[in-house]
C-alpha cells in the first residue's frame, strides 16, 4: 500500500471505516462443495518473510458445537488464527485490522447475560482461554486462538495486520498485511453453481479491439428482459472487464455480499426476515434476463443499520478485451419495499440509476478494486421528465451511458486509477 | 367488565387513524429556503490546490425548516457543501468521501413519502433532487447542495475529496451542530489548575511523574475502590478532540445530576471532564471513554488520564450510571482497543508502556464500588496523539516498559 494512499485516507470514522483488504487475493472462489463438519480441515496458511499466518473460519454449526452458543445468530463469527513468528524481534497482531469493532471473549461469553441482581461473575475462563490472549508474539513463538468478528457469511474476507517494534527509534516499524478470502460453508452461493468454462463454446468467443468493443457495447440491448425475452426492464448500465476471480475479489473487498440461490432454506430465510424486519444479507434476488438467461452472479450491499441496499447483476458475454471476459451488468439502489400485483412485494428502486452507477465507481475506487474506467453509450437518454418503467413498473431515468469498469485483484491506489476518454457524458446536466 | 368508553374508543380509533392517514396523504409539500440562511452564513471555509470548499451542517430544526421533512428522525443528517473548481479541468466531487453509506436524494424523498399527497411527494422529489450537490464541477464553476449522511451526535466530522484528472484535493471538516452541547463545553479547563500547580516536564521526566499518579479512580466521596487508569493521552490543544472524532468517537452530553455523580468514576477528586462514546449499533455494545485533564504538560502538550468502559451485556442494577449494562472485566482489552483504534485512525505519533506494578489478577477479580468485577496487568499505555495523519509504520514505540514479561525491552 503506497504511503501516498495512506496519507490520503485522512479520516476513518465508524460510519466511513472501510475494510481495506490491501494484499492480493490468494484463495480461489469456493469449490462446488464445501465440506462442513471439521473446520480444521479448511485451515489455510500464508507465509511471508519469516511470519506464517494460518486461518480458518468455523461455520454456524461448527461454531455452535465449539462454543455451545449460536454465535452466528448473535451476529458473531469466530475466526481462528495461528501466528508463527520466526523473526528475531517480537511482533504484534492488531485485531482492529481484522475487524474494527471486534468482540472481546468476555463480551461473547456474556451475550445472553440478563443479570437481575447485578452480581454476575462475568469472567468466563473458557472464553478467555479461546481468545488470542496477548497481542504480542515473541521470536520463535506460535500463538493461536479465536478473534470474534462481525458475521460475514458466504466469503469471509479479512486482513491480518502484523506490526513489529524495531528497536531503532529512527527506523520505520516492520508492518505486513496478510489478506484472506475464506469461503464459509452454510450458504448456497449463486456463483458456486456457475461453470464459467461451459457458458460458451470456443467458437462463440470473440476477441475485440477497443473500437469493436465500444461498437459492440453500444449495440447491446438497452435493458434486461423477463424470462420469455420480452419486456424492457432496468437499463444495462454497467460493463465489467475482468476474470471471474478478479470480479469476486474486487466486490468482496469493496464490502459486497454474495447472493444465495433459491432453495427451500433460502426462501424460508427470506420470509423470516420479511416478517421479523430482520436482515438477510444474502437473500436470493429475482432473475432478470440478458442473453436469454438470468444473471450469472449477483452481489448486494446493505447499510449496517437499515434495509435499503444496492443490487448488482452480472452476465458474462462471449467477448474478450485484452484476453479478459466482458460482463454486462445492471445496478440499482433499493429505496424501499412496495406491493405489486405481479410479485406481491418488490423493491422500489431509485429512479436516478446514474447516481447508483456513480456510487459503484466510487465504492470500487475507494476499496482499491479498480484499475481504470470509461463510459460508452448504449442505453439511450431517458430524461427525468419522461421516465421509463422497469418490469415491475418502477420509473427510471438516465443520461444513457454505461460505465465500463476494469476490476482488479491486486489493490490499486485511488490516485493510480485511469480514466479512458472513450465517451464523455455531459454531467453538467445533472440535478437540473 | 369493560368500561363502555373502551368499546367506543376501540370503534373510533380505526376511524381516527384512517382520517389521520388521509390528512397526511392530502398534505402538500412545503419547503423553506437556503438563500441567506444561517446555515450558509456560518459555513466553514477551506481552500487549497484548485479547490475551495464551504461546509455547514443544519440542526434538526433547521433541516426540517429548509427541507420540509423531519429528516433527523430517520437517522439522516444533511451536510451542505459549496465547492469551487478553479482549475481548467472538469472536477469530480466524491460523495463517498463524506459518507460511505450516504443516502441518495430520491431515496430520502421515498422515506418521507407517507407525509404527503402524491403531488406533494413528487414536489419533494424535485426539490431534494435539485438541492442535492452534483458530483461534477465544470472548470471555473461553483456548485452547492446537500449530501445526505448518517446522523452522528455532536461535532460532525467528515472528509471532502475532489478529484481532477491527475490530482486530488482532500479536506477534513469538524463542524459544531447547533442544538447539541457536549459535556466538555461546560468545563472551564483554564480554571482547573493554578499555573503553579502545573508541572512542565520533558518526555523522560513524564515517565516518573506518571509513575507517581494514583492508580485508580474512586467514587464521589473518594472512599470506594474504582478502576485502574490504564490510558494516558498526550495532545496539543484541540487535537485531543479532533483525534477522537477522527477515530470515530462521539461527544456526549450527560446531565451532571446527583444520580450521575454518585455513580461515575472520579479522578483528581472530580467527575470526568469529557466523556466520549463509540457504539457498534446495538445499545448494549458500546465503549465509553472518560477523560481528565492532568496538571502536567510535556513539550507544550496537555496530558489527559483516560478510563475505558466497554459495555458487554445487560445488567439490571439501580443507580448505575451505565444503567442496564455489564462492563467487560478485561480492562487490558479496553486499553489495547483504544491504542489500535487511534493507531488505525492515523492519530498515533508515539506510544509507550508504563508498568505501574499494581496488578489486579484475573484469577481473583477485584470488584469496584459499582459491583463491576475487573482485572488488569497494571500496564498503562501512554499515547502521543497527532493532528496530522501518521502512517501506521511511522508510529514510534518509546520502549519504556514491556507489555509482556520476559520481552527484554526494558
Amino acid at each position: 500500500m503506497s504511503n501516498m494512499l495512506i496519507k490520503r485516507i485522512r479520516l476513518l470514522t465508524s460510519t466511513t471505516a472501510l475494510l481495506l483488504l490491501v494484499a492480493c487475493a490468494t484463495a480461489a472462489p469456493a469449490p462446488e462443495y464445501l465440506k462442513e463438519g471439521d473446520w480444521k480441515t479448511r485451515i489455510t496458511s500464508q507465509e511471508k518473510d519469516g511470519i506464517k499466518i494460518s486461518a480458518a473460519v468455523p461455520s454456524a454449526k461448527e461454531s455452535k458445537a465449539l462454543f455451545g452458543k449460536p454465535l452466528y445468530k448473535q451476529d458473531i463469527q469466530p475466526v481462528w488464527l495461528e501466528i508463527q513468528n520466526n523473526k528475531p524481534f517480537p511482533i504484534s497482531f492488531l485485531p482492529v485490522g481484522l475487524d474494527p469493532s471486534y468482540y472481546t471473549p468476555l463480551e461473547v461469553a456474556n451475550t445472553d447475560l440478563k443479570d437481575k441482581n447485578g452480581n454476575a461473575k462475568l469472567v468466563d475462563e473458557f472464553f478467555l482461554s479461546q481468545g488470542m490472549g496477548a497481542l504480542k508474539v515473541m521470536p520463535g513463538e506460535i500463538r493461536s486462538g479465536f478473534v470474534f468478528s462481525k458475521l460475514d457469511e458466504g466469503t469471509k474476507a479479512f486482513n491480518v495486520d502484523i506490526i513489529g517494534s524495531v528497536r531503532d527509534a529512527n527506523a520505520d516499524n516492520y508492518f505486513e498485511t496478510f489478506t484472506f478470502f475464506i469461503p464459509v460453508p452454510g450458504l448456497n452461493i449463486d456463483h458456486y453453481n456457475v461453470n464459467w468454462k461451459e457458458l460458451y463454446s470456443d467458437d462463440e468467443w470473440v476477441d475485440l479491439d477497443k473500437d469493436r468493443l465500444i461498437e459492440r457495447l453500444e449495440q447491446s440491448p438497452c435493458c434486461v428482459t423477463d424470462k420469455k425475452g420480452v419486456g424492457s426492464g432496468d437499463p444495462i448500465n454497467l460493463v465489467i472487464i475482468g476474470k471471474p476471480i478478479d470480479i469476486y475479489t474486487a466486490f468482496i473487498r469493496a464490502g459486497w455480499d454474495e447472493t444465495e440461490t433459491v432453495t427451500r432454506t433460502s426462501s424460508m430465510k427470506t420470509i423470516a426476515s420479511f416478517l421479523s424486519g430482520g436482515e438477510y444479507r444474502y437473500s436470493p434476488i429475482s432473475g432478470l434476463y440478458v442473453f436469454g438467461r438470468a444473471q450469472d452472479v449477483a452481489f448486494q450491499k446493505a447499510r449496517d443499520n437499515i434495509h435499503e441496499r444496492n443490487h448488482l447483476r452480472l452476465w458474462m458475454s462471449p467477448a474478450r478485451f485484452n484476453g479478459e471476459p466482458v460482463f454486462l451488468g445492471q445496478i440499482s439502489r433499493d429505496i424501499g419495499v412496495r406491493f405489486t400485483r405481479k410479485t406481491i412485494t418488490t423493491h422500489k428502486i431509485d429512479p436516478d440509476v446514474d447516481e447508483t452507477r456513480e456510487y459503484l465507481l466510487e465504492n470500487l475506487a475507494y476499496s482499491q478494486s479498480l484499475k481504470q474506467f470509461a463510459y460508452v453509450k448504449g442505453v439511450g437518454e431517458v430524461p427525468i421528465t419522461q421516465p421509463k418503467g422497469n418490469l415491475t413498473g418502477d420509473p427510471w431515468f438516465t443520461d444513457g451511458y454505461r460505465i465500463v469498469l476494469w476490476v482488479t485483484s491486486e489493490p490499486r491506489p485511488i490516485d493510480e486509477i485511469e480514466l479512458l476518454r472513450w465517451r464523455i457524458p455531459d454531467m453538467s446536466k445533472r440535478n437540473k | 367488565m369493560k368500561h363502555p368508553a373502551c368499546s367506543v374508543f376501540r370503534l373510533i380509533c380505526p376511524v381516527l387513524l384512517v382520517l389521520l392517514l388521509q390528512a397526511c396523504s392530502a398534505t402538500p409539500y412545503k419547503h423553506g429556503t437556503l438563500e441567506n440562511s444561517a446555515l450558509q452564513q456560518r459555513a466553514l471555509l477551506q481552500e487549497h490546490g484548485n479547490t475551495r470548499v464551504r461546509a455547514s451542517v443544519p440542526s434538526a430544526d433547521e433541516a426540517e425548516q429548509i427541507l420540509g421533512i423531519p429528516i433527523y428522525k430517520r437517522g439522516i443528517q444533511p451536510v451542505w457543501l459549496e465547492i469551487t473548481n478553479s482549475s481548467d479541468d472538469l472536477a469530480r466531487f466524491s460523495m463517498v468521501s463524506v459518507d460511505h453509506d450516504y443516502f441518495s436524494p430520491l431515496e430520502v424523498a421515498y422515506m418521507h413519502k407517507k407525509y404527503f399527497s402524491k403531488q406533494g411527494w413528487m414536489d419533494m422529489e424535485k426539490y431534494l433532487y435539485r438541492t442535492a450537490i452534483p458530483r461534477f464541477i465544470a472548470p471555473g464553476q461553483t456548485v452547492s447542495g446537500f449530501v445526505y449522511t448518517n446522523a452522528s451526535p455532536g461535532t460532525k466530522t467528515f472528509n471532502v475529496e475532489v478529484f481532477y484528472i491527475d490530482d486530488m484535493d482532500s479536506f477534513t471538516f469538524y463542524i459544531e451542530v447547533p442544538g447539541f452541547t457536549p459535556d466538555h463545553a461546560s468545563v472551564k479547563f483554564e480554571e482547573l489548575y493554578r499555573t503553579s500547580e502545573i508541572q512542565d516536564v520533558d518526555t523522560d521526566d513524564l515517565r516518573s511523574v506518571l509513575q507517581d499518579t494514583p492508580c485508580c479512580t474512586t467514587n464521589r466521596d473518594g472512599t470506594g475502590q474504582g478502576q485502574p487508569i490504564n490510558l494516558v493521552l498526550v495532545a496539543r490543544g484541540r487535537e485531543i478532540l479532533r483525534t477522537l472524532l477522527r477515530a470515530g468517537w462521539s461527544e456526549t452530553s450527560y446531565e451532571k445530576d446527583d444520580n450521575y455523580l454518585n455513580n461515575v468514576n472520579y479522578f483528581f477528586n472530580r467527575p470526568p471532564d469529557a466523556v466520549f462514546r463509540k457504539s457498534r449499533g446495538k445499545s448494549t455494545e458500546r465503549n465509553e471513554l472518560s477523560l481528565w485533564l492532568a496538571p502536567i504538560r510535556t513539550d507544550g502538550k496537555e496530558v489527559w488520564f483516560a478510563h475505558m468502559k466497554h459495555a458487554i451485556g445487560q445488567r439490571y442494577k439501580i443507580n448505575e450510571i451505565f444503567f442496564g449494562s455489564a462492563l467487560d472485566p478485561d480492562l487490558d482489552d479496553g486499553r489495547n482497543f483504544l491504542l489500535q483504534n487511534l493507531w488505525y485512525s492515523q492519530c498515533l505519533e508515539a506510544l509507550a508502556y508504563l508498568d505501574t506494578g499494581i496488578t489486579f489478577p484475573v484469577e481473583n477479580p477485584t470488584v469496584d464500588f459499582n459491583d463491576n468485577p475487573f482485572f488488569s496487568d497494571g500496564v498503562r499505555a501512554v499515547l502521543w496523539l497527532s493532528g496530522d495523519p501518521v502512517i501506521l509504520t511511522e508510529t514510534r514505540n518509546l520502549n519504556w516498559d514491556a507489555l509482556l514479561s520476559g520481552e527484554g525491552e526494558k
